[in-house]
């Protein structure tokens, strides 16, 4: 299906990137199913969704009238066969190969075959998931980052069996939804979960060779080199335990590729239960305001 | 203030010779490599390009054995008070120390293009490195504005050595085909807020010195997390070195 049929977007899984992807996809004016598995997340879920549109158009960002039709644009259901209404259907439910299989199965089922299967997963295989499916050529890898709102980076993932045309429509819908496309093959951690590893990990390794403290680390990161955090400050911010398990994944998926070994030292910080800013220490300590 | 010997090979070399200037430092720069390969420098000879008046010699070049080997047994007199401020992208302080028969005047620093940007310079002692020496490079990059932190002796440093990890690892992705370079480029600068792509970075600091780095950690570590990527080391030999060369990772027409 090319971009100018799509009018309603299915989006399965209300969570953090759900949530967001409807978000920017009302936003962008497209009509909007979100799928959840009860009522209860999927209300949570709208109440944050519309609770983030009314603030933008309060700071005055979007008007008044734009934010009333974005949230009037967005439908919630826990019946998946409903998503048969949809053109477009982007999946963000949690990151476990059976339960994304087994969704793709039922909606071979439900959607017409030239509906585009996007699916959000960081660290999956693309072609895995499309394996199982009737039609693995419709499934394409379309990897937002959170906050979906701000984040303009879209990676578009052809797996081993993706057509051409949806490739395609996807890198043009990341541009309807406002956002960067870039596309990437079907490689473990795409591109930025890849390329990105030894920013932790050479840092993890020159405090584990004594070469400066975390804190100096992190300050000639940031002054040497003009990033914005240091590695150190980064590791804070996302959770020391979901960077370890990332270093970890992409280490593993690579056969043990040395480039991403990943650090005894931060292990041990995970298992200690320092794990950055939301248990209120991790390399540094924050106080409650910082959580 | 000071009279500064600038060697080197790069564009930190050049930048770093317009910020001396610019700060009122009396500059004499010794450059090889400004447009690409050089064979005509195998050996130099530093004793002869430093003069009596030189107060200080800030080196930022690769192969740098080619200028600090002593091969007489004597370490020679007229560097002995100078402080040798040595870039520490190949070699260890206390290893370049050591072929200047343990010099303590040799002190190493480390800092990445595009060095204007940079606030903060590493500041690197070896096992030789006397006190007035240190204190020597502290005072010279305050008075380029830059704020001196000391760190332990390694190769690499802290930046130069991240980066160059960033760089190898983006430049395998790219030779792995996973995405075109602009696309892993903007990738890395919109999806973690990077200053630059790890690729349009390695232009501007020249592919060569970012090979330079990464076969220093090889050599240092003798460990294949380090091992360079098959196509940074066509670049290089091809003379494709980045933006003064007019190609690199891409093309500067
Ligand atoms: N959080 C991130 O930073 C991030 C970034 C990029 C991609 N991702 C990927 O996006 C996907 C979702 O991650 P998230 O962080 O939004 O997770 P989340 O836990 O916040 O949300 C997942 C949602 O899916 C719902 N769900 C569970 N089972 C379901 C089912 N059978 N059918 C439909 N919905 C179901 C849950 O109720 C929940 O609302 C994962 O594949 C993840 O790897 C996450």
């Amino acid at each position: 299906m090319t971009i100018e049929h799509i009018k309603k977007v299915g989006v399965l899984g209300s969570g953090t990137m759900g949530g967001g992807i409807a978000q920017v996809a009302a936003q962008s004016g497209f009509d909007v199913l979100l799928y959840d598995i009860n009522t209860e997340i999927l209300q949570k879920a709208f109440g944050k969704i519309s609770g983030f549109i009314n603030r933008a158009a309060e700071k005055g960002k979007i008007t008044r009238e734009e934010a009333d039709a974005a949230i009037e644009r967005i439908i919630t259901t826990t019946h998946l066969p409903n998503m048969a209404g949809c053109d477009f259907i982007i999946e963000a439910v949690p990151e476990k190969l059976e339960l994304k299989q087994s969704l793709y199965q039922e909606l071979d089922g439900i959607t017409s075959p030239h509906v585009i299967l996007a699916t959000n997963t960081s660290t999956l295989s693309v072609t895995q998931i499309a394996s199982v499916t009737k039609n693995p050529g419709r499934v394409v890898g379309m990897h937002f980052f959170n906050p979906v709102p701000l984040m303009k980076l879209v990676e578009v993932i052809g797996g081993a069996s993706s057509d051409e045309a949806a490739i395609l429509t996807i890198i043009e819908m990341a541009k309807r939804l406002g956002k960067t496309p870039v596309v990437t093959k079907d490689v473990p951690g795409f591109i930025v979960n890849r390329v990105a590893r030894p920013f932790y990990l050479e840092a993890l390794r020159l405090l584990e060779e004594g070469v400066a403290d975390h804190a100096t680390i992190d300050r000639l990161i940031r002054e040497g080199g003009g990033f914005n955090m240091g590695p150190f400050e980064l590791m804070d911010l996302i959770g020391l335990d979901v960077n370890f398990a990332a270093s970890v994944s992409v280490y593993e998926a690579y056969f043990h590729e040395p480039r991403y070994r990943p650090s005894l030292l931060q292990q041990r910080m995970v298992e200690s239960g320092r794990l950055g800013r939301k248990t209120g220490r991790g390399w540094y300590e924050y106080g409650e305001d910082e959580k | 203030m000071s009279n500064v010997l600038v060697i080197g090979d790069g564009p930190l070399a050049y930048e770093i010779t317009e910020t001396s200037k610019l700060n009122g430092h009396g500059v004499t720069p010794y450059f090889t490599n400004e447009r690409g390969p050089d064979f005509s420098h195998p050996y130099i000879n530093v004793e002869q390009i430093v003069s009596r008046s030189t107060d200080l010699i800030l080196e930022a070049a690769k192969n740098k054995i080619n200028y600090w080997y002593t091969h007489g047994s004597e370490y020679p007199k007229i560097l002995t008070d100078i402080p040798i401020l040595t870039l520490l992208y190949t070699e260890s302080a206390t290893h370049i120390s050591n072929w200047l028969r343990n010099a303590p005047n040799v002190i190493g620093w480390a800092a990445l293009p595009p060095f204007e940007k940079a606030k903060a310079v590493e500041i690197m002692p070896g096992l030789q490195t006397n006190q007035a020496t240190l204190e020597a490079a502290q005072q010279f990059f305050t008075s380029l504005g830059k704020e001196p932190v000391i760190i332990k002796d390694c190769v690499g440093g802290v930046l130069p050595r991240v980066v160059a990890s960033l760089i190898n690892n983006a430049a395998y992705a790219l030779m792995e085909g996973v995405a075109s370079a602009a696309d892993i480029d903007v990738a890395m600068k919109l999806g973690t807020n990077y200053p630059y792509g790890p690729l349009e970075w390695a232009d501007k600091i020249g592919l060569d010195q970012v090979l330079g780095i990464l076969e220093g950690l090889c050599e240092a570590y003798g460990e294949d997390r380090y091992r360079p990527a098959p196509n940074l080391r066509q670049l290089v030999y091809a003379g494709h070195w980045g933006e003064r060369t007019g190609r690199g990772f891409y093309e500067y027409p």
